[in-house]
């Protein structure tokens, strides 16, 4: 018998996804997929899964899972959760656990993030719809029915599940999953060539937050407005690519990201580097965002180093409860979680 | 098949970066089925070409995005393959496309906003729906929304603005919309800023259909003007299956 997983509590923000719905943005459809793709890579490949396996992301309200009928393993990364084990136990706040029937992990909300993912062995098993697992909300299709998780729903994970004899908790002490103080990376374009040069100065000299109008459909940004050229803000729609900085005539712009439509009818002043489009979603409303230009070789080098780091996932586990890991102690562990989960 | 505005030269291409993962090869930027046809015959060859590291391309009005994978093939190596394959086609290639006759009804229910439109174009209804329904549409992509069919070809007596605010409402699946001289068609209940001048019983877009969508882009729509009471009859037709378009070219 395989383990589950029992959502006892959802939020308002939970969803399935897989590495997104890839050959149908030719028919309107969006992409989906995670909203910060490297922390659900981290947490599917630790459990040897691919990288774009369908998992739960966990948004700011968090969620409440029980696992039943037989044990399960869990990986988990993302912003700086909470997960607290059978209502006592400060877990890491990325990690590997081993979960026995009637074990109860709560997922909330920490000091900085926006979403986390809980990955089960071999992905979610939730029928694909055009090829894909990932939620689309806005279409009401995909993961389970098209909707947000909700109390009761039952997750069965697509790989047999072979319970772990060694410890049940192992923490993941990857560097990238840090939260990031750096300054968000940008390519110009695709139509910088709508904007005032003021304005290419104004986006990277002053600082900028997130608007409290944000979700997966994209995050509207507080700060200077951009100003258009004579040639105006209505261009005839075209594509429009994860992290595209999309600016309509009101000036103030929005960052589209997963759920953002395939095509669009207002230009694009800048593009967000995939390397740092994860540290971008996991920005909460209020927190400043400052922008550097970049160009493609250095967003390759970027992108390439995180893939080489997600390809040495192994080096990064470690047994919870090591006492010589700086990043341990900061995970706040306490002491005598090693036997989590052993039966 | 080529439409008579296709007279014009064909466009040179333009590359732009949307970032390091996407490409946008811009033919124009305005609405022109020469433009588009250049983009869908792109289109086609670049999918045929296999490239390495391109993982799907989007056609639109007047770009293609190509979405790739920069760890497998440079910005610039993709601009060469790409330049390689834009030159290697006629510039006066023109996509194969079909024409369909869609069944839409102007009456009643089906046709919230068309008293309202017809008042504000200064014509009687009869002349809009005569002179809407007598046109070719071309489908120009696929957008909004999965299955949204964006359409040009409209008459320019029936040029009018969009809403300065979205109209009250969801505007129903099939639901048939106009402005700025485009024709939408609703593939689900969603908000419009359009005006709803009638109503498809077809269904357009079935995600548990293969293919999903039926008409391709470049393809003519011409349209079988139907009552209410035939609506209701071809909406129980679609919705046990029968495929209710036809193609008549």
């Amino acid at each position: 018998m395989n383990g589950q997983l029992r959502v006892l509590r959802a939020g308002r923000g939970e969803t399935i996804q897989d590495g997104g719905r890839h050959g149908y943005m030719r028919y309107g459809v969006t992409s989906s997929g995670p909203m910060d793709w490297v922390a659900h890579s981290t947490a599917n490949r630790v459990l040897g899964n691919g990288p774009g396996a369908a998992a739960i992301e966990v948004a700011i309200s968090g969620i409440d899972l029980r696992c039943e009928v037989a044990p399960l393993r869990i990986a988990y990364a993302g912003g700086d959760f909470v997960f607290t084990y059978n209502g006592k136990r400060r877990l890491p706040n990325a990690g590997l656990v081993r979960l026995n029937p009637g074990d109860v992990v709560s997922v909330e909300a920490g000091s900085w993030g926006v979403w986390t993912y809980v990955a089960i062995p071999g992905g979610i098993n939730v029928p694909p719809v055009l090829n894909s697992r990932s939620t689309n909300l806005g279409s009401q299709f995909g993961g389970l029915d098209g909707r947000n998780l909700a109390p009761g729903d039952v997750l069965c994970p697509i790989a047999q599940t072979s319970p772990e004899t060694r410890n049940g908790l192992e923490a993941i002490a990857a560097p990238w999953l840090a939260k990031s103080t750096k300054r968000i990376r940008l390519i110009l374009g695709p139509q910088d060539d709508f904007f005032e040069s003021s304005s290419m100065e104004t986006l990277f000299r002053e600082p900028y937050s997130v608007s409290p109008r944000f979700n997966r459909v994209g995050y509207w940004l507080d700060g200077p407005l951009f100003k258009h050229s004579s040639k105006g803000y209505n261009i005839v729609s075209d594509g429009i690519a994860f992290g595209s900085i999309q600016v309509p005539g009101s000036g103030q712009a929005v960052v589209l990201l997963a759920d953002r439509q395939p095509t669009g009818g207002y230009p694009k002043i800048a593009t967000v580097i995939r390397a740092d489009v994860g540290h971008l979603a996991q920005t909460r409303p209020g927190q400043e965002l400052r922008f550097e230009r970049c160009d493609f070789d250095q967003a390759r080098d970027a992108l390439l180093e995180l893939d080489q780091n997600l390809g040495r996932i192994a080096e990064y586990i470690l047994p919870a409860g090591s006492t010589d890991s700086e990043y341990l102690l900061g995970c706040n562990l306490i002491d005598g979680v090693v036997s989590v989960g052993d039966g | 098949m080529t439409t008579p505005e296709s007279t014009s030269v064909a466009h040179k291409a333009r590359y732009l970066a949307a970032g390091e993962c996407a490409l946008v090869v811009e033919y124009g930027s305005v609405v022109d089925p020469k433009v588009n046809d250049q983009v869908l015959v792109m289109d086609a060859a670049v999918n045929n070409a296999g490239i390495k590291g391109v993982i799907e391309t989007t056609p639109t009005l007047r770009s293609l995005m190509v979405h790739f994978d920069p760890l497998q093939i440079s910005q610039a190596e993709l601009i060469t393959r790409l330049q390689e394959i834009d030159g290697g086609f006629n510039s006066s290639a023109a996509v194969t496309c079909s024409r369909w006759l869609l069944p839409i009804c102007y009456e009643g229910d089906c046709a919230e906003d068309l008293a309202e439109l017809a008042n504000q174009l200064r014509m009687p209804v009869e002349r809009v729906v005569s002179l809407h329904s007598s046109a070719v549409l071309r489908l120009y992509m696929y957008g909004f929304a999965p299955g949204y069919l964006y359409m040009g070809g409209n008459p320019s007596e029936l040029y009018i603005s969009r809403r300065a605010a979205p109209r009250p409402g969801l505007v129903a699946t099939g639901g048939v919309v106009m402005a700025v001289g485009c024709t939408g068609i609703y593939p689900c209940p969603l908000p419009t800023g359009w005006y709803v001048i009638g109503r498809t019983p077809e269904r357009l877009f079935a995600l548990n259909r293969s293919p999903i969508v039926l008409c391709k882009p470049g393809d003519e729509i011409v349209i079988e003007r139907i009552d209410r009471q035939k609506f209701d009859v071809l909406s129980k037709e679609a919705a046990a299956g029968r495929a209710l378009i036809r193609r008549v070219g």
